[in-house]
């Protein structure tokens, strides 16, 4: 393995981006939830397309995770705690399975749209239910995947804050002030954030 | 609940994982050679034992984890000739090779530490470990696996494999291995191209040398190294044997042999390996 051309890549090299063969840097956060979405008895291939895969689902489960912050409790739901303690004894039944990180990786995946819908309130739980769903987080995420929870470009205080956008640009456009809503969409273009109108209202899209 | 079942390379098949002495665990893993930056496909495997780390420690298992760093006897081509790895890079940086370990050394801590893995109970050097090399090699020799030749200390797997079968971890036949391996190239002492290095002979002028039965400038072989740090910390049976898939054969199955073939027994129950890695498919 000492003379393949992969292991000329250093490790430092994907976290600066450095490497003639890589279009983009990633944080070591994200290079090493992209190799435990492998099984370690697997052989693992780099690739930009798989990088950045792994960089968006790593994102989506850390802002999703950001959220359960704000989750009111409510009345106990028992389907919902059923679905919360199902997904614990699958990643605790993959782990036991020869260390298999990307199922149990999966199972998070399964998490982080749970929680979306309680923080949208399609679903309801109750302090118990959001304890539960706090613990798998911090014992399978953090404690033995070892993942770090690093601010996603857009964690819970920027989605708060782009509503907040959102709005001031809806009034202005409300009141025909072209001027003001355009110079909020130009600003957001420069940081790299794009607005789109849509039917159901403007959309936010994260742009790298 | 399932109870946790690891798949274990000397066996083919996914075991229970039992300990020897719950609730303690003890788990050896092959480190580096620090001649040079530690690569993407090294710090897979040290990322893939962290998981194993972290989720037997998440369990409640007290886990002794070793991980050893070599810093002499890696020989370019990782056979029984050729420059040492590290003096080789010393002589060419102009440096000890002890600077050059040093210098790979904090860039490996700090890559490490980076992608947030767990550090090791123990980090044991191999220059750190030279009498019980010696030792080592002197009761495999006692027991009539090895032989001398002008200072180099050769393991002699046909006599082994008489009375212990040589192989087990690859699953080979020692005669598939002799097909495999190249003839003695004549610059070789030793008797049989399957023997490896205990103990080799290295020149006077080498700063890495040191006196052995055998002679006054020496230094261990790549394999035995870790057969006696694992033993030193471990005890002479332990749970968990890892390394990368690229280790398994020579280096762990000779690992295998210089323990049986001191002390009649095989060093750890459970041997995992952690697969290669490509770039957009090209190894
Ligand atoms: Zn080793």
């Amino acid at each position: 393995m000492s003379k393949s051309k992969n292991n000329s890549i250093l490790p430092m090299e994907l976290i600066n981006g450095s490497h003639h063969l890589l279009d983009k840097a990633y944080s070591a956060m994200v290079v090493r939830f992209f190799m435990l979405q492998s099984h370690y008895s697997s052989e693992l291939d780099f690739s930009n397309e798989a990088l950045k895969g792994s960089e968006k689902g790593f994102n989506r489960l850390v802002e999703s995770f950001d959220r359960l912050a704000g989750i009111k409790p409510k009345d106990p739901n028992a389907e919902v705690l059923q679905a919360i303690e199902k997904i614990e004894s699958n990643c605790a039944m993959h782990m036991n399975d020869d260390f298999n990180t990307p199922k149990t990786i999966a199972e998070l995946f399964e998490l982080a749209t749970l929680i979306n819908k309680l923080y949208d309130g399609s679903l309801t739980t109750d302090q118990a239910g959001i304890d539960k769903i706090q613990q798998i987080i911090q014992n399978y995420f953090i404690d033995i995947l070892g993942m770090k929870i690093e601010k996603a470009a857009n964690s819970g205080l920027v989605d708060g804050l782009m509503k907040f956008v959102l709005e001031l640009r809806k009034e202005a456009r409300d009141k025909k002030d072209y001027a003001t809503s355009d110079k909020i969409r130009d600003t957001m273009k420069d940081l790299n954030i794009t607005i789109k109108d849509g039917k159901d209202g403007a959309e936010v899209v994260y742009n790298g | 609940m399932n109870p946790l079942y690891i798949y274990n390379s000397l066996s083919r098949q996914k075991e229970k994982f039992e300990p020897l002495h719950p609730p303690f665990v003890g788990m050896y893993v092959c480190g580096p050679t620090l001649y040079s930056e530690a690569h993407l496909g090294n710090l897979r495997t040290y990322v893939s034992f962290d998981i194993v780390h972290r989720y037997l420690k998440f369990l409640g298992y007290k886990v002794r984890y070793v991980r050893n760093i070599t810093d002499v006897g890696h020989l370019e081509n990782d056979g029984d000739t050729g420059d040492d790895k590290i003096e080789k890079q010393a002589k060419l940086q102009h440096k000890e090779p002890m600077e050059v370990v040093e210098q790979y050394k904090q860039g490996y801590h700090k890559i490490l530490e980076l992608f947030n893995t767990l550090p090791p109970s123990i980090e044991p050097l191999a220059t750190g470990h030279i009498p019980e090399q010696i030792e080592m090699v002197e009761k495999i020799m006692e027991n009539g696996y090895a032989y001398d030749v002008n200072g180099n200390v050769y393991f002699n797997v046909r006599k082994y494999n008489e009375d212990h079968p040589y192989g087990q971890l690859s699953g080979r036949k020692i005669d598939e291995l002799y097909n495999e391996t190249r003839d003695l190239d004549g610059q070789q002492e030793k008797r049989d191209a399957l023997d490896f290095a205990l103990w080799k002979n290295v020149p006077k002028e080498h700063i890495m040398k040191w006196k052995s039965p055998w002679g006054n400038s020496g230094c261990p072989g790549w394999h035995i190294e870790c057969s006696a740090m694992s033993q030193k910390y471990l005890g002479d049976e332990f749970d968990i044997h890892g390394g990368g898939m690229d280790l398994k054969f020579p280096h762990h199955e000779a690992e295998i042999a210089q323990s049986i073939g001191a002390i009649k027994k095989s060093p750890a129950k459970y041997w995992m390996h952690g697969n290669m890695l490509t770039f957009e498919g090209v190894k």
